[in-house]
């Protein structure tokens, strides 16, 4: 018999772990389905905050991972999100090495389609790596991202939550304002996704040397995005974008490659826990509609607020 | 599903031909010479569990990633090594071979990189040059060794730095 928690959610299968709680496979019994769920145990105060603030950040957006519903249990609380079952761009890089530059545009157009959506929301992610965005399994065509973890991510004029010193995010991917504990600032989100592309093109981690950077307009492009200035990074997402779609009009057409996305919860080990591939072409329709189409935001304000109400009651409830 | 096809003759015999023997033959040596299981042999190498297991059971040919196929060699020196070497010893290998991102030149696995190298690496990662050297300047009253460090590593040539570098080994 599997855990379950909250009498609701029963947990299958461990997939991740970090600072910042683990990430279960689970069972909603309230509907059946298989989701995905952060799990965040004998919490402090300071990681409840975080946490409530994080499954309140509800950015409606096809390359974005959105909360579902959230619950709690003692002293741990747990949130659920959407399965996306091709791993992630971590994963992609790990399998495939250095990726084609047909491959880092498709990656990169979509993540800053999905940060602009953020960034309209004034909400700075701060965490963007090729492990926070996933992949649908795809196969062999167009990818399709999904930006997750918002567990860093912060409102742009909003006063910090919390008064500690840290400096969070991951090395490498941070701009050196944001290690030096700068206030956030969309254009901090652009260096990372200009470290993740050259990530892709070279298929190893930061630090970069200059000699190994690629010759090519794309190369430019996202050494530009990595300058240590901000003021000489592109100054938005939509302008980024703007750019990277120049390049792909000179491309043509979608061209994988050998590379691919596999299921990642195809395997025996899986398969049982979380049932067949569901029709790809969904997916496919999903991502060639966004290209064109204008992101929806949600006010997260609105959320950060009722997120703020639910954070008192649990707080009540963990003090009783 | 596509893990369980039985193991393909014609893509086995390529991989022989690419690394000497199949990959499923080249896996169930390194998990049997260090007790490890698939999974764990998949993390090291840096591939995903779906991935190894295509390639060990014959459904896919080739390694896609190069620094994959480094990893897997080194992991079969490993296998030669480990009865030598204590527990701790092997689990501290395993870690330099999972975390390893350079290149290989002949099938040796050597990777230590020059200390001074690794200095520069790190002041260049949070700095700009800019930076760097108004740091040294700031610095050069309150504690000159320190500004002297910040100039010669974070802006000066790699000569430079190996030079300061041989020149303080003898005190660490």
């Amino acid at each position: 018999m599997n855990p379950v928690f909250a009498r609701r959610y029963e947990l299958l299968d461990p997939i991740a772990d970090g600072a910042m709680g683990s990430v279960w496979i689970v069972r909603d019994q309230q509907d059946g389905q298989v989701k995905a769920a952060k799990v965040l145990r004998h919490s402090d105060a300071a990681s409840l905050l975080r946490f409530m603030r994080e499954q309140s950040t509800r950015i409606h957006h096809p390359h974005v991972v959105t909360p579902l519903s959230w619950s709690g249990e003692d002293d741990s609380v747990l949130f659920t999100m959407p399965l996306v079952r091709g791993g992630s761009v971590a994963t992609l890089i790990g399998d495939w090495g250095p990726l084609p530059e047909s491959w880092v545009v498709a990656v990169l157009e979509q993540t800053l389609s999905a940060l602009e959506a953020v960034h309209d929301a004034r909400v700075v992610h701060r965490d963007v790596k090729p492990a926070n965005l996933l992949l649908e399994p795809t196969g062999p065509r167009r990818p399709h991202v999904r930006l997750t973890d918002f567990g860093i991510a912060v409102p742009v004029d909003q006063p910090r939550m919390t008064l500690s010193s840290t400096t969070l995010g991951t090395p490498g991917y941070m701009a050196p304002e944001q290690l030096r504990g700068a206030a956030p600032d969309p254009r901090q989100d652009l260096y990372a996704v200009g470290a993740v592309g050259l990530e892709m093109l070279l298929g190893h981690p930061p630090p970069f040397e200059p000699g190994e950077l690629p010759d090519s307009p794309l190369g430019a492009l996202l050494l530009a995005a990595t300058a240590p200035d901000p003021d000489r990074r592109p100054p938005s997402a939509s302008a980024f974008l703007h750019d990277l779609r120049a390049l792909r009009a000179a491309q043509a057409d979608w061209d994988p490659g050998d590379v691919e996305v596999l299921d990642q919860f195809a395997g025996p080990a899986h398969r049982d826990v979380v049932g067949p591939v569901p029709a790809p072409t969904t997916v496919l329709q999903v991502g060639e509609a966004t290209v064109a189409k204008r992101p929806s935001v949600l006010a997260v304000g609105v959320l950060a607020g009722t997120g703020l109400a639910l954070l008192v009651l649990s707080a009540v409830l963990l003090l009783g | 599903m596509e893990a369980e096809r039985p193991e393909r003759p014609d893509k086995i015999d390529e991989q022989r031909r690419l690394y000497g023997e199949p990959i499923g033959a080249l896996v169930r040596r390194v998990t049997a010479g260090l007790g490890l299981n698939q999974s764990r042999v998949a993390e090291i190498l840096g591939l995903s569990p779906p991935m190894l297991s295509q390639l060990v059971s014959g459904h896919r040919v080739k390694i896609g990633n190069p620094l994959a196929v480094s990893r897997l060699q080194s992991l079969l020196g490993l296998v030669e090594e480990a009865p030598t070497l204590s527990g701790e010893a092997v689990q501290r290998r395993l870690e330099e071979i999972r975390t390893h991102h350079g290149t290989l030149s002949t099938g040796q696995f050597t990777h230590v990189p020059e200390s001074s190298a690794v200095v520069r690496k790190v002041l260049r990662a949070v700095a700009s040059g800019q930076e760097l050297d108004r740091a040294a300047e700031v610095l050069a009253d309150v504690a000159p060794g320190l500004a002297e460090l910040v100039r010669v590593y974070g802006t000066g040539s790699e000569a430079e730095a190996a030079r300061h570098f041989a020149a303080i080994s003898h005190v660490m």
